[in-house]
């Protein structure tokens, strides 16, 4: 049996990284291009990487790196040769092997320059190690990625599951317990993404439709998409009402925000999630069909 | 990077093992919904004190509060027998509405500790 401490099955992948770790791993501390990621509030490693792009060489960066986190975190840091078995499964990243020693604590990392998108990523361990192939640290970096290899993006985080186009960069966010919320951009198209939950709860008084009329401002009807024992789905298209009442030639309206909302509420998950789109009318029906949010949320750990 | 500093307060998984007990002066009443409101008294501060006893009023030092526990709320009361710990009541909560854990842990330690601060709950050590 796969012990879920030391097997990497988990996807984390959040803001245009992703990485595997195991199952009872869970994030700690969330920002836009850092996490904290630990079990049971024993950190177990720390991941931050920028989002412009580097235009130095990995060599340059490392001198930096060294430099600062010692001021800033009064932290060691000593340069590890590269183990001698390590073979990058994505040859498109340069790696600095380190240790790194405070007062309390210490520890191993490395510092990943992709060439390929030009970012720089940091992933610290909160233990020493010395590296062994098939190690659970080595299959943690192998799996580590800083792009899309395709035009869609990946996120997993807290149970929630997505597939957006690469090009919507991430806005604002919050992770409340029984309600989490993403929001995203892509120059004038905004899209925003929740998950709430628990659904047996929160629709124990009211319908689903209703529950989205209290969360959203909508139109009063919406047209139910399917309705299975599993899952029922809603989904509202309207347009500004503002814009609604005007007689605006089509050539123009058609470049207006057309706004979508899909709630869907699945029942083996006990979860509901929700899409809000806003896009040019052109351009909305075709990017809905391209995002995806499901709920992985329950995990059974042994 | 950041920063990560130790602190002497007591470390999560400590606390986590901690058993929640119910203070066995609330009372409890159960409504059609199934919703439970929890009946308890508040001792009145030192400062209504001296206000109450100025304006002649010196009906007890204390009063009576109430608090209306929802469905998860519910819940999680039920959990608190005295035997279950913390991190125990966060798997079978998390595990019966099938939240992910972090937002079990979450939502549970937030509703003990609130309950906490009312009295309405102690926690025993392990």
């Amino acid at each position: 049996m796969t012990n879920p401490d030391c097997s990497p099955e988990k996807m984390i992948a959040w803001n245009g990284m992703s990485v595997l770790v195991p199952a009872a791993w869970e994030v700690d501390s969330i920002e836009p291009s850092h996490l904290l990621i630990g079990q049971d509030n024993t950190q177990k490693i720390e991941i931050k990487w920028t989002q412009r792009l580097i235009k130095h060489s990995l060599e340059k960066y490392v001198r930096k790196f060294i430099t600062q986190s010692q001021k800033l975190l009064g932290i060691k840091i000593h340069e590890e040769a590269t183990p001698r078995h390590f073979i990058p499964e994505n040859p498109s990243f340069n790696f600095f092997f380190f240790t790194w020693e405070s007062k309390t604590a210490s520890g191993n990392g490395v510092l990943l320059l992709c060439s390929h998108c030009r970012r720089l990523t940091i992933i610290r361990f909160f233990n020493t190690f010395r590296w062994k192939k098939a190690s659970l640290m080595e299959a943690i970096i192998q799996s580590y990625t800083d792009h899309s290899e395709t035009d869609i993006c990946q996120w997993a985080v807290f149970g929630m599951k997505i597939s957006i186009p690469d090009s919507f960069k991430l806005k604002t966010f919050q992770f409340k317990p029984g309600h989490y919320q993403i929001q995203l951009h892509d120059k004038r198209k905004r899209l925003s993404l929740y998950s709430w939950g628990p659904a047996s709860f929160l629709l124990s008084s009211t319908s689903l439709e209703n529950f989205a009329k209290q969360q959203i401002k909508l139109p009063p009807d919406g047209k139910i998409l399917n309705d299975s024992n599993n899952s029922q789905s809603i989904q509202w298209e309207f347009r500004n009402p503002l814009f609604e009442k005007l007689n605006i030639p089509e050539t123009i309206s058609r470049l207006i925000g057309f706004t979508i909302f899909k709630i869907t509420h699945t029942e083996k998950q006990n979860r509901i999630t929700g899409i809000l789109l806003d896009a040019p009318r052109t351009q909305a029906h075709n990017l809905m069909q391209k995002v995806a949010i499901e709920s992985t949320s329950f995990q059974e750990l042994s | 990077m950041k920063a990560h500093h130790s602190r002497n307060s007591l470390k999560k998984p400590h606390a986590l093992s901690f058993i929640p007990q119910k203070n066995e002066q609330v009372q409890e009443e159960i409504l059609p919904n199934g919703d439970i409101i929890l009946i308890y008294q508040v001792v009145y501060q030192p400062f209504f004190l001296k206000i109450k006893r100025l304006i002649g009023s010196n009906k007890g030092t204390s009063f009576t509060k109430k608090l209306q526990l929802d469905g998860l709320g519910v819940h999680v009361w039920s959990l608190m027998d005295g035997k279950k710990n913390v991190k125990f009541i966060i798997k079978e909560f998390a595990r019966h509405h099938r939240l992910n854990q972090r937002e079990a842990e979450v939502s549970v330690t937030l509703f003990l500790k609130s309950l906490g601060e009312r009295g309405l709950i102690g926690m025993k050590e392990p």
